[in-house]
């Protein structure tokens, strides 16, 4: 009895989900593994990372608030991935929204605006420095077809020193001696939920992800975004200005990681602080890719991303683990997805021998 | 016993080959004798390629035996394949374009030592040439002979080494009817030193030309080997494609009304900035199909896309119906009545991974009904794609099959359903039935015909001048970019348009 490996026709909804399944399977047997080879005992670590993402009330609200800023870079992510314009900006875009905003309260500080005009405002500054961010880079590879992965890479690094510059300058806190602004005015903190720590943010970010789903599949420049990602060559074809897609693709990309900076400073920090993103945007890449490209994967899997990190603190206290250990998780559980991603593209065969 | 003499020089045995749940080859058997011309007559789609892939050893069979000399063989690689004595010459030549004959023929000889000294092998590979009659400067790099002459080149690779069969698949594809002509002779020769030649095909005439047996294949099976001389065009059509087939197109002469499409003294450049289009003029009439032959690369694709919108004319001007429409996009020019089928249906045509429905408002989905306000009707949309569907007769599990599952004919009615459905001025084809069967063929050409009934004017560019002969009103050629002649089909031969299509004027 022979048999043969193949790639499958289509991979499916259903076996797309159980090779998700048992990536995560595999991963946290490994990161079992890891742990008893520390010393540690499995089932505490466990059970603290859990308890300290989900246990409590306080745990999951810790959760979401974590989960909401790479949600946010996620979604920013999945609109360029879709057109296949490699925008790997989102860290810099986002730093672009955070001092969008800044920049309008600090140089209107006596605007006593009610919350209701401010923090839209504000989200709206955000936005729009994000989208010029994400729109030199799309407006340099639509006209002249430079690489936008070189550009947004680069530009990343432009502006965090800006950040720095600014922030140990001219917008630094008269008399401190850290990276930060001055507190903002209440009227631009972000509105609590429920009476609970979580801000207004994480609604925000869920309802862009719906408004994402909708641009993507129900709009006409969502059709074009998919169509010049599949296929640049026929969306030429049959009449797409695939410049112009790519240009919007970028400036759309730029304004949801601007948001996700502005969102991060108004509903948590309350200034500009140095640092106040740790990699945010960079894990909107991977949330996109986890997520499959898709606002509801992506929600999902930065919410689980969010709880992770929750967890890990827990898992500090409970254990002698760093909580590094957790990005040793997530790095496996990322190379556990792609690799059997993969592997579930083929089969197995029989080949009859007839005689 | 004179067994040597009366076994087969090759012989399938129930060989089968699939890939995953689609049997390319089942069970296939058949025998070529020594120093014969053999013709593999089949579709698109029958199971040839795969079938000669296994012969000359570039695919394993599944099951199955090659009996090859009196042996039977397993070939590892087709190098093995070449070593015993099978050759193949492909459609796609894979010679290096800067290295000369020589150079190509002897690459990946062992013999030739870790220092070459090419003399004695130049002097073989003239021998070879003066054995067959073939002359042409050997020192020159490939990239400047014609595809004639590197169609030679890739046949003595194979008689160089010293095979004693041959394959050669579909090699009149890019050929000129006089090339043909040089080929069949050589073919000829070939057998009459003892070489055995398996010729893969699909066009009927050519089988009945120059094969003595042939085998048709259908849907991966072997449905008969038999003798040319017993056998007829309509015999052969019956066995491929399992029923009588009418090859007559039901062509009406349909009176013609005024210019749909002018094309004035058009100048396009490639991209690399060369003139691929020169000085080109051409007329297409409401009501007529104008055919426009000529050999692959005198610039057929740039005027395609500078027809469609996709590439800026130079110089000269385009008008459809009687607008100029040089410089607009490709969405107006869409929308003002010109249909376009290209020629890479995947590439520039769908998106393979979008949906059928997706696939058919490619294009329009600008327009109302099926947007209005930036939001796309999917409604409207999905019922639109159900009427095509069955109006086209697509064989699809849904609109919302992806399409680069369909197969080649599907993947073009596709495009038709898509370009016919709306008010349709002109039409632009590229080698509309490259690769389709004989049934969706003449689904393309009953379409066609279709369209000349509204008046609509169709410019059908194709290298196929069986099909040019079939269904076009005018035949013009182009070369090096534009129009050398043109004929109405009543004054069109065979021979005057291959004259033309090798730039003899």
């Amino acid at each position: 009895m022979a048999y043969t490996i193949e790639k499958r026709k289509d991979i499916g909804i259903l076996l797309s989900s159980l090779s998700i399944l048992v990536a995560l399977t595999v991963s946290i047997l490994a990161a079992s593994g890891m742990i008893a080879l520390y010393g540690e005992d499995v089932g505490i670590v466990l059970k603290a990372i859990f308890k300290g993402s989900f246990g409590s009330m306080s745990a999951l609200i810790d959760t979401l608030i974590k989960a909401t800023p790479i949600l946010l870079t996620g979604l920013a992510t999945i609109v360029a991935f879709r057109a296949k314009v490699w925008n790997i900006g989102q860290e810099g875009q986002l730093y672009a929204g955070a001092m969008g905003a800044t920049f309008v309260i600090l140089t209107f500080p006596d605007l006593n605006l009610p919350a209701v005009i401010h923090i839209p405002f504000l989200l709206f500054a955000s936005m729009i420095s994000g989208a010029i961010w994400g729109g030199i880079p799309g407006y340099l590879k639509a006209r002249y077809n430079v690489n936008e992965i070189i550009v947004t890479v680069m530009l990343n690094y432009i502006i965090q020193y800006l950040c720095t510059f600014l922030l140990n300058g001219p917008w630094q806190e008269p008399g401190s001696y850290y990276y930060n602004t001055v507190k903002f005015p209440e009227s631009t903190f972000l509105p609590l939920l429920f009476d609970t720590r979580l801000h207004l943010g994480f609604l925000i970010a869920l309802l862009t992800a719906f408004l994402i789903y909708f641009l993507i599949w129900k709009m006409k420049l969502g059709f074009e975004i998919r169509a010049r990602g599949d296929n640049p060559i026929a969306a030429n074809y049959k009449g797409i200005n695939t410049q112009r897609v790519t240009l919007i693709t970028m400036l759309l990309s730029g304004a949801i990681a601007g948001l996700a900076g502005g969102v991060e400073i108004l509903g948590i920090h309350h200034k500009l602080i140095w640092g106040f993103s740790s990699g945010f945007g960079f894990t909107g890449i991977l949330i996109c890719l986890l997520g499959r490209s898709h606002p509801l994967g992506v929600v999902i899997a930065s919410i689980f991303f969010g709880a992770l990190h929750n967890g890990s603190s827990a898992m500090q206290i409970y254990s002698e683990i760093p909580r590094s250990f957790v990005n040793l998780i997530m790095g496996l559980i990322i190379v556990m997805m792609l690799f059997w991603e993969a592997v579930f593209k083929y089969r197995l065969r029989r080949i009859e021998n007839v005689s | 016993m004179n067994s040597e003499v009366d076994s087969p020089l090759l012989s399938v045995e129930n060989l089968c080959k699939s890939f995953g749940k689609f049997v390319a080859n089942d069970h296939v058997s058949f025998d070529i004798e020594k120093g014969q011309i053999q013709c593999l007559l089949g579709e698109n789609g029958a199971g040839k390629s795969t079938l000669a892939k296994c012969i000359y050893g570039a695919s394993k069979p599944d099951s199955g035996r090659i009996i090859f000399k009196g042996q039977e063989v397993t070939f590892s690689s087709p190098r093995d394949a070449i070593r015993q004595g099978i050759g193949m010459v492909h459609q796609h030549f894979v010679l290096s374009e800067p290295m000369n004959a020589v150079e190509n023929i002897i690459v990946g000889e062992e013999s030739t030592g870790a220092i070459l000294n090419l003399e004695k092998e130049t002097i073989k590979i003239q021998n070879l040439c003066d054995q067959y009659g073939v002359t042409f400067d050997l020192s020159l790099p490939v990239s400047q002979l014609s595809v004639g002459q590197q169609q030679w080149i890739e046949i003595l690779k194979a008689l160089y080494v010293g095979v004693d069969l041959l394959l050669l698949d579909e090699p009149t594809a890019v050929l000129t009817p006089q090339e043909v002509d040089r080929l069949f002779a050589v073919i000829s020769k070939m057998t009459a030193e003892g070489i055995s030649v398996l010729l893969i095909t699909h066009k009927l005439h050519e089988v009945m030309e120059i094969s003595k047996k042939v085998t048709v294949l259908r849907r991966g099976k072997t449905i008969a080997t038999v003798e040319t001389k017993n056998s007829s065009k309509a015999s052969l059509a019956k066995l491929l494609v399992g029923k009588n087939f009418d090859f007559k197109v039901n062509k009406v002469k349909v009176k013609l009304s005024t210019p749909v499409l002018e094309i004035e003294n058009l100048s396009v450049l490639r991209d690399n900035q060369t003139l691929a289009v020169n000085q080109l003029s051409l007329t297409v009439h409401g009501g007529e199909i104008l055919g426009l032959a000529g050999v692959s690369g005198n610039g057929q694709s740039e005027l395609f896309d500078a027809l469609v919108g996709v590439r800026q004319a130079e110089n000269g001007e385009i008008r459809l119906s009687g607008e100029v429409i040089n410089n607009c996009s490709p969405a107006e020019i869409s929308n003002k009545g010109m249909a376009s089928v290209p020629q890479d249906r995947l590439k520039q045509g769908l998106v393979g991974n979008f949906s059928v429905k997706e696939n058919l408002i490619l294009g329009v989905h600008n327009n109302k009904p099926y947007c209005s306000g930036g939001v796309l009707n999917w409604k409207t949309i999905m019922d639109y794609s159900q009427d095509a569907i069955s109006n086209f007769d697509i064989r699809t599990m849904g609109p919302e099959q992806k399409v680069e599952q369909l197969s080649g004919g599907n993947l073009q009615k596709v495009i038709l359903a898509r370009e016919l459905s709306h008010s349709v001025k002109a039409l632009i084809a590229s080698s509309p039935t490259r690769g389709l069967d004989i049934n969706a063929s003449y689904y393309v050409y009953s379409r066609f015909l279709e369209l000349l009934k509204i008046k609509a004017g169709i410019l059908l560019i194709s290298e196929d001048l069986e099909e040019l002969f079939n269904i076009a009103d005018r035949i013009a050629v182009i070369y090096n970019g534009s129009i050398l002649g043109e004929y109405s089909i009543e004054d069109a031969s065979t021979e005057k348009i291959g004259l033309l299509m090798a730039g003899v004027k």
